[in-house]
């Protein structure tokens, strides 16, 4: 049956919609919510929104290392592709890491070019950091985010893609595989051989 | 235990690694030392690369502006022509090129559905055909004998052989099943689990080698009231013994039509009082459904007109002969999806009235189908088609938006409380009933958000959010 014989009032024009955050109802699963998404309901994608938009800004602030800007444009392509792909969604993975995997394909699809993201890492010194005690403490831990930055960033993007998100979001590498179409035991290749890249770089050594 | 692979080492670190692998770092300075720097690096870049967290100004804006994106995304789809305009241009066409091809095609291609199961004519003379396909998959035997295999199914898939006065659903693989003059006879289980519902009496599970047997009701000596006859173990491949007064069925619609001879359920266990005997009894279900429900259409298969006539007659098939699921009989066995030529059968008045409210609905004479939905669903109240006739009267005064669809939808959720369509009901209700009792149409989605078809759970959903906004609303 169509949606049109379970909805069968509405019918009439549909009224604006409605921009304003509505209260997020707890009862509706996020599954429920990318069910109503594929639907083209953009109240459910704003309830979606309110729910995850900060897990996906600190995974994407995390992969890409871009500066705020860009990291608005990154959720916001995300969040639409969200939309789009919602139909495909097929619930074998939580909504986050769904979520997750659509981000880390925007990225590699906005960061295209090694220059780009060379400039990204440029960025990074906006980035807010914690307050430090002494002038010579943040000179060092300036220079140490830069180094990890540095260090991610030059990880192969696959290694990388799932290095943040096994180790730093801290998602289930079974789900990572899924959304990522990639078998478990490649997941686990990948974050081994990204945690040996890292650990080399770190230490100012050849892999 | 020997020292794990590296990236099993490394895997571990996220996942754990267990009892042995705990004792095997205690013992094994090497893979605790690796395991060390795993964590201290993970710990590293976690610190260092700092999470941006978007303030509650920026998160507004990003949302207002993805509201805004996602809008102007739906109005890049929009056409540029008017929508009554684009329909004439497009729509008429296609329409008239579907109703086509749906014509041309009905009778021949039923087979593109996806079937679950295989059904093989055992006998001469057997009459069947498939009305729907998976997920609710239904084949109507008239007449004689089918072996039935069907492969697993999916989770929320059904599998039924549905007669004029009873059904057998699959919960395993294989089974024989048995109707004369469009009565169930027999059901005999192969492989697996089915359960036999027969006019009047609870429903019975059989397992791998029970056989159930309408005519053993009459020779059955005690029988206890208030069940079904039914023979298990006893004699699974014993062929069982005609009663006297059992006719030849074929040909079957004939017969059927002109004079029934073979019991039928009713007759043969009212007066008996019959009994079962070891077979396990589920709690009584509701009739269910047969034909799909997402169309406003009569199920596929299902002939616009009877023809009762036009069978020919099969030779020598006497119903006992032809009831006898062991041995076989020795006509060839014939795979068939019973499209390919579909025998005449029987219509019934529930059946040709149902046609009549799928016809109406279609032409959008919502007024007429649920006429004629109400009139099968009175035609005969215990057929499992009633069901079907009930749903779709409560759909038509719906689309009908009459006042009564509130009630029609709320007696069929009370009756069919178990149908597969309650929770498409349930979601139907509840937009129905918003605008006047919030709390009453939450509960309503609320239930149907657990419904097995995603289209329903979506429109719960949907329901749910403007619950919410309603309550927002001042």
């Amino acid at each position: 049956m169509s949606i049109s014989n379970v909805v069968p009032l509405r019918r009439a024009p549909a009224p604006p919609r409605d921009p304003l955050p509505v209260t997020d109802p707890p009862s509706v699963s996020d599954e429920a919510l990318v069910a109503a998404c594929a639907l083209g309901e953009h109240t459910a994608l704003g309830v979606l929104f309110d729910r995850h938009h900060r897990m996906v800004y600190g995974f994407l602030s995390r992969l890409a290392g871009t500066d705020e800007r860009d990291l608005e444009d990154l959720v916001q392509a995300t969040f639409l592709q969200a939309l789009r792909a919602a139909k495909k969604f097929r619930g074998d993975a939580a909504v986050t890491t769904w979520l997750c995997g659509i981000a880390s394909n925007v990225v590699r699809h906005h960061v295209r070019s090694e220059v780009r993201r060379k400039t990204f890492t440029t960025k990074l010194a906006s980035v807010p950091r914690r307050p430090a005690t002494e002038p010579g403490a943040i000179v060092e831990r300036d220079q140490l985010v830069q180094r990890v930055r540095a260090a991610v960033d030059a990880l192969p993007e696959k290694q990388r893609v799932v290095y943040v998100m096994c180790e730093l979001q801290e998602l289930p590498g079974v789900e990572v595989a899924r959304v990522l179409d990639l078998r478990e035991g490649t997941v686990w290749r990948l974050l081994y051989q990204a945690r040996v890249a890292l650990r080399a770089a770190l230490e100012g050594r050849e892999a | 235990m020997s020292c794990p692979h590296k990236i099993e080492l490394s895997r571990s670190v996220a996942v754990g690694g267990g009892r042995a692998y705990d004792e095997h770092l205690a013992g094994c300075p090497q893979c605790a030392a690796e395991v060390e720097q795993h964590r201290q690096l993970a710990a590293l870049t976690r610190a260092n690369l700092p999470l941006v967290v978007p303030d509650a100004e920026t998160a507004q804006r990003a949302r207002g502006a993805l509201l805004t994106a996602a809008a102007a995304a739906r109005r890049d789809h929009v056409p540029a022509t008017s929508p009554w305009r684009r329909w004439l241009a497009l729509g008429v066409p296609a329409l008239a090129l579907a109703a086509v091809l749906t014509f041309v095609l009905v009778g021949t291609l039923r087979e593109d559905a996806t079937y679950r199961g295989t059904v093989t004519a055992s006998a001469d003379g057997t009459t069947f055909r498939r009305t729907s396909g998976a997920p609710d998959e239904v084949v109507r035997l008239s007449s004689g004998v089918l072996t039935v295999r069907v492969s697993p199914l999916a989770s929320g898939e059904r599998f039924r052989v549905v007669t004029a006065d009873g059904e057998v659903e699959v919960r395993g693989t294989e089974f024989e099943v048995e109707a004369v003059e469009d009565r169930l006879r027999s059901v005999r289980v192969i492989h697996g689990r089915v359960e036999v519902r027969a006019a009047g009496a609870a429903p019975q599970i059989l397992v791998a080698g029970e056989r159930w047997d309408l005519r053993l009701a009459a020779e059955d000596p005690a029988p206890a009231p208030g069940s079904v006859v039914a023979q298990a173990v006893a004699q699974p491949e014993a062929p069982p013994v005609a009663p006297a007064d059992t006719q030849p069925v074929a040909p079957t619609v004939a017969l059927a039509d002109a004079q029934p001879v073979a019991p039928t359920v009713a007759e043969a266990v009212a007066p008996v009082a019959p009994t079962r005997t070891t077979v396990t009894t589920e709690e009584p279900t509701g009739p269910v459904v047969t034909g799909r429900t997402d169309a406003p259409s009569r199920p596929r298969g299902t002939p616009s007109s009877g023809s009762p006539s036009s069978g020919s007659p099969s030779s020598g098939s006497p119903s006992s002969g032809s009831s006898t699921p062991s041995p076989r009989p020795p006509t060839a066995p014939a795979i068939s999806t019973g499209s390919a030529t579909p025998p005449p059968v029987a219509r019934r008045p529930i059946e040709v009235l149902l046609d009549q409210g799928w016809s109406a609905l279609s032409a959008g004479d919502a007024a007429a189908a649920a006429e004629a939905f109400e009139a099968a669903a009175k035609s005969d109240p215990s057929d499992p088609l009633a069901e079907d006739a009930w749903f779709w009267n409560a759909s038509a005064l719906v689309r009908l938006k009459s006042a009564d669809a509130i009630g029609a939808l709320e007696k069929f959720i009370k009756r069919y409380a178990k149908s597969p369509r309650t929770g498409e009901a349930r979601a139907m209700l509840g937009w129905l009933v918003l605008p006047s009792d919030v709390d009453r149409a939450e509960g309503l989605f609320q239930a149907a958000a657990g419904d097995r078809s995603a289209t329903v759970r979506a429109s719960a959903a949907k329901g749910l959010l403007a619950v919410e906004r309603k309550r927002a609303t001042p």
